[in-house]
């Protein structure tokens, strides 16, 4: 059973500690695949979050030892990761600003997009960890949809609560990240 | 700032906030006033639904989005292939579309240009190059055209399409406010192109309203046909999963990574429908391959019944259990339109009263041989040049993955008649494509013609093994007769095309018995007889069908003769029977046709023994002499072949009918012995193929002449044992098949017995309830 397969398996059981630890083996493995299609097939192509989270996954998963919805739990995490993969994008281009070659493309121009309609990645993911410590299950349902690219319905899937509150999660993780990133 | 975690005061803010966001603004503050005490609460929540009223769009692009957008600005007048691209319209799982002109001459056409990922450069080119001719052959008004393809400048692949210009299907619906029937319409159109392109042997694989736009006018366009095999080869079962496949719409088969074929997308329209039905789609994108669908109703009662059905016929986890073709399922939707009963209650009727039986190792071998017989069958026809140049590829991937299917669903599986079931509904889907195919060749044609008698036997020939299923058995032999009478047309001397034509007015003729519309068989038969009297000279072969001809023909003027107008009846069945003995006696007898020989004999002999013993003679010793006539033949040749199930089955059921005349002449004892015989021989053969109706008929059979034998032996008990056996198949029998009145008058007769054994033993109130529910029975069989 491969290490990922074991860490989504514990993490079902109810062993939180098993997500982090998640994150950290997922980390390179995600940016890779990101990576490969961002350079090698740049240019008008879409990047499906849901499809490439289903490569990882079909990938580092040994699908017939882990139930079907531990598949939810790891598009929780991916979204964690591509949180982390853009963060230290953007970081990395605020401290070396010719900064090329490591940096892909894509999400460099993604950030450049982002750049221009005003929204700073950086202040988002400061202020998404000031919202976790009072509300987590907020920040939570931010990383799915902003960073996982997951609807409302299957955000709700992924936490197992109901869309309603989703929806209503939602709402309030958006005025509250609103109000702490413009008053920063 | 700092903040306190998880609070109490924070769990405050939250609960009036999020009740507060979902008034209106101007509500807000009363409600507040009301429910809110504490000041600070009341700050941070009016700070919040400030923040609230003013962000807009924020946060609702995703990283993703950013992403594409960013890939959007860039291609924005750039070339690809010959084409200048104006703008993204939009992207969907396979790459980014934009619309895009070709102006090299005076007129510029625009198109939609996919840009297509992981489509891997040179081995697209060589694949599209291999489709590209099928899938640019695709013209209907409802599919739009592929029109080039190739790469661009660097490396990367692309499709060019008829652009159109619309809005996606379940967008339009919502938009014009479509009632249920307008767009079941709409949806109709759509199954045309797909079942269409599946005669054209292109299978979609990604049908999802994205991919369905409805023009202005209304007219809906399926895009991207074929496009999803060109994109992603099913060269590895996990790639074909990550690729191609859309997971809200994708057939548990595919999400699974196994054989794709039509049912795939059966299964997408079903999704489809569903959703324009509903306006809600019945999975998420997590969802797990084998989750059953909800039904529609549960989110609108007024979809209850048929629409419920239909979706769930379309939706079935297993692809066997699925419409066999999207002309199937478009029947249905068209039949709930006309308010006409749908197919698809009866296929779950019959399906749950299938359930009960059991399963048993003879029916391998005779499922196997079936399986063999078609593949050889099917390996024929693919063989046919003009396939063979231009779709043999996809034939034979197809033909494979029924042929492995079937293979699965037999191996664990020993009961013969669950995979000939799979294997009927697979094979009409071929056989239908191949229809289309074989236009103008003449063997091709009469091989379909025989393929389809052979699928309605096993549907629902009666007196052979049989799936009860008498409407579709009637449907594939009308398909065989439409094809046998256009060669016939054509060829007018062509005896093969002859003898198919009245072979397929035979079988409809024992349709017709079998729902006792007498007078239509009796006409079928006749024709077929005609038709077989032109063969001169005949063969023995020629000889032996027209003996069976006039056999059925003594059956529709003896059982049918009230329900027969005077002037049809040319004959008596008496004569009838004669003339087909006489026909047989003419047949040498040791020649290659010895056991189907013997067969028709005792069979003539068998149903002259009937006639005899009805009410029109009531002569049961002439009866006698013929019933052991026709059982002395049978055993010749059940003898012939001692593993031949069918031939055993003939002596067990010849040793019934011998009964019902020692019933009649109230020899209890000869009954009974032969009748113990035959029961011996009837399990076996039921246990064998559990979900063949054609045993439990035989078995009905024996129980009911074991329980009249037993009656004229006075054992009761065993009397109504028996009877209630052979009771309560009939009514598992007649649950399953309602359009079958035979059952349902053998039911009738049967509480009349039961009636009669209480009235024997003295059980006066008993007897009066079974004679009133056999009453009953008969007069609603009036109506």
């Amino acid at each position: 059973m491969s290490e990922v397969t074991r860490l989504l398996r514990d993490w079902s059981a109810g062993r939180p500690e098993a997500r982090d630890e998640l994150v950290g083996l997922v980390y390179a493995p995600l940016r890779a695949i990101a990576e490969r299609h961002l350079q090698r097939e740049r240019g008008g192509h879409t990047l499906q979050p849901t499809a490439l989270v289903n490569e990882l996954y079909l990938r580092l998963v040994d699908q017939r030892s882990v139930e079907w919805n531990d598949r939810t739990h790891f598009f929780a995490v991916a979204a964690q990761v591509m949180r982390r993969i853009l963060v230290d994008h953007a970081r990395r281009r605020n401290s070396d600003k010719r900064g090329g070659g490591v940096v892909p493309l894509t999400i460099g121009a993604a950030l450049d997009v982002a750049a221009a309609e005003n929204f700073d990645v950086v202040a988002l993911d400061t202020a998404l960890e000031n919202l976790a410590a009072v509300f987590p299950q907020q920040a939570r349902v931010v990383e799915l949809r902003f960073y996982g690219g997951l609807t409302i319905d299957e955000t709700a899937e992924a936490l197992g609560i109901s869309a309603a509150t989703v929806s209503r999660e939602w709402t309030m993780a958006r005025a509250w990240l609103r109000r702490e990133m413009t008053t920063q | 700032m700092s903040i306190p975690a998880r609070d109490p005061f924070w769990n405050q803010v939250r609960d009036l906030f999020q009740a507060a966001a979902e008034l209106p603004p101007p509500a807000r503050a009363a409600m507040l006033d009301r429910d809110c005490a504490d000041a600070r609460v009341r700050a941070e929540v009016d700070s919040l639904l400030a923040a609230h009223d003013e962000s807009g769009t924020f946060l609702e692009k995703s990283v993703w989005d950013f992403i594409d957008a960013a890939e959007g600005d860039r291609l924005a007048g750039a070339m690809i292939g010959p084409y200048r691209v104006v703008r993204q319209l939009g992207h969907g799982g396979m790459g980014t579309i934009f619309l895009a002109i070709r102006d090299e001459s005076e007129f510029s056409q625009r198109v939609a240009i996919k840009l297509v990922r992981g489509g891997g450069g040179q081995s697209f080119v060589q694949r599209f190059r291999q489709e590209r001719q099928i899938l640019a052959a695709l013209e209907h008004p409802n599919i739009a055209r592929l029109l080039d393809g190739g790469t661009t400048a660097d490396g990367l692949p692309f499709i060019a399409m008829e652009y159109v210009d619309g809005i996606p299907i379940d967008d339009y619906c919502r938009a014009h406010a479509l009632s249920i029937p307008q767009r079941l319409r709409l949806f109709l159109q759509l199954c045309d192109a797909v079942q269409y392109a599946h005669r054209n042997l292109v299978i979609h694989r990604d049908i999802k309203p994205q991919n369905v736009l409805v023009t202005a006018d209304g007219v809906p366009k399926l895009l991207d046909f074929g496009i999803a095999k060109l994109v992603s080869p099913a060269t590895r079962p996990d790639a074909t999963v990550t690729r191609m496949m859309t997971p809200e719409y994708a057939s548990p088969e595919q999400l699974l990574g196994e054989a794709v074929t039509t049912a795939t997308d059966v299964y997408s329209l079903g999704v489809l429908l569903f959703e324009l039905l509903t306006r809600a789609k019945p999975f998420s994108a997590t969802r797990a391959p084998r989750d059953e669908a909800p039904r529609p109703s549960a989110a609108s009662r007024a979809l209850r019944g048929d629409l419920d059905n239909i979706v769930a016929a379309a939706m079935d986890v297993s692809p066997a259990r699925r419409y066999g073709s999207v002309e199937q399922l478009a029947d249905d939707v068209r039949r709930h339109l006309s308010g006409h009963p749908i197919a698809a209650r009866r296929a779950t009727l019959r399906y749950r009263a299938s359930k009960f039986v059991r399963r048993n190792k003879l029916g391998v071998a005779a499922a196997a041989a079936i399986v063999a017989v078609t593949a050889v069958a099917f390996a024929a026809t693919l063989h046919q040049k003009r396939i063979a140049e231009r779709r043999f590829n996809e034939v034979r991937s197809l033909a494979r993955s029924v042929v492995f299917e079937i293979h699965d669903a037999i191996a664990p599986l020993p009961g013969s008649t669950p995979a000939r079931e799979l294997l009927v509904r697979r094979a009409l889907v071929y056989l239908d494509n191949l229809a289309a195919e074989a236009a103008d060749n003449t063997p091709l044609r009469m091989e379909l013609a025989g393929a389809y008698l052979k699928i309605g036997d096993v549907q629902g020939l009666p007196y052979r093994p049989n799936l009860g299923d008498t409407a579709g058995a009637l449907t594939s032999y009308q398909k065989a007769l439409a094809i046998a009478r256009s060669v016939r047309d054509e060829e007018p001397e062509n005896r093969d095309a002859l003898s198919l034509l009245a072979d397929a007015h035979d079988r409809i003729g024992f349709i017709e018995q079998r729902t006792l519309r007498w007078a239509d068989a009796l006409r079928a038969h006749e024709t077929s007889r005609a038709l077989r009297e032109r063969l001169t000279p005949r063969t023995a072969r020629d000889d032996l069908a027209l003996a069976k001809t006039w056999v059925a023909i003594g059956d529709d003027r003896y059982v049918g003769d009230r329900r027969i107008p005077r002037s049809m009846l040319q004959g008596t069945p008496k004569d009838a029977y004669e003339v087909a003995l006489r026909i047989l006696g003419r047949i040498p007898r040791d020649g290659p046709h010895r056991s189907e020989l013997l067969m028709e004999t005792g069979r003539a002999h068998q149903h002259l023994g009937g006639l005899f013993t009805g009410v029109a003679y009531r002569d049961f010793r002439g009866a006698l002499v013929h019933h052991e006539a026709a059982l002395r033949a049978l055993e010749e040749r059940a003898s012939l072949d001692p593993s031949d199930a069918v031939a055993r089955r003939n002596v067990a059921d010849q040793l019934v009918m011998r009964a019902t005349a020692q019933n009649a002449i109230r020899d209890g004892a000869g009954a009974l012995e032969g009748t113990t015989r035959a029961l011996a021989v009837m399990k076996d053969l039921a246990a064998a193929d559990p979900k063949n109706v054609e045993a439990q008929h035989d078995l009905a059979f024996v129980y009911e002449q074991m329980g009249i034998a037993s009656l004229h032996l006075k054992r009761w008990d065993d009397a109504e044992r028996a009877t209630r056996e052979a009771i309560a198949i009939r009514e598992r029998l007649v649950a399953a098949d309602a359009g079958n009145r035979e059952d349902r008058r053998g039911l009738g007769s049967l509480y009349g017995v039961l009636s009669t054994i209480h009235r024997k033993r003295g059980d006066i109130a008993a007897a009066d309830r079974y004679t009133a529910k056999s009453k009953e029975i008969v007069n609603a069989l009036a109506h």
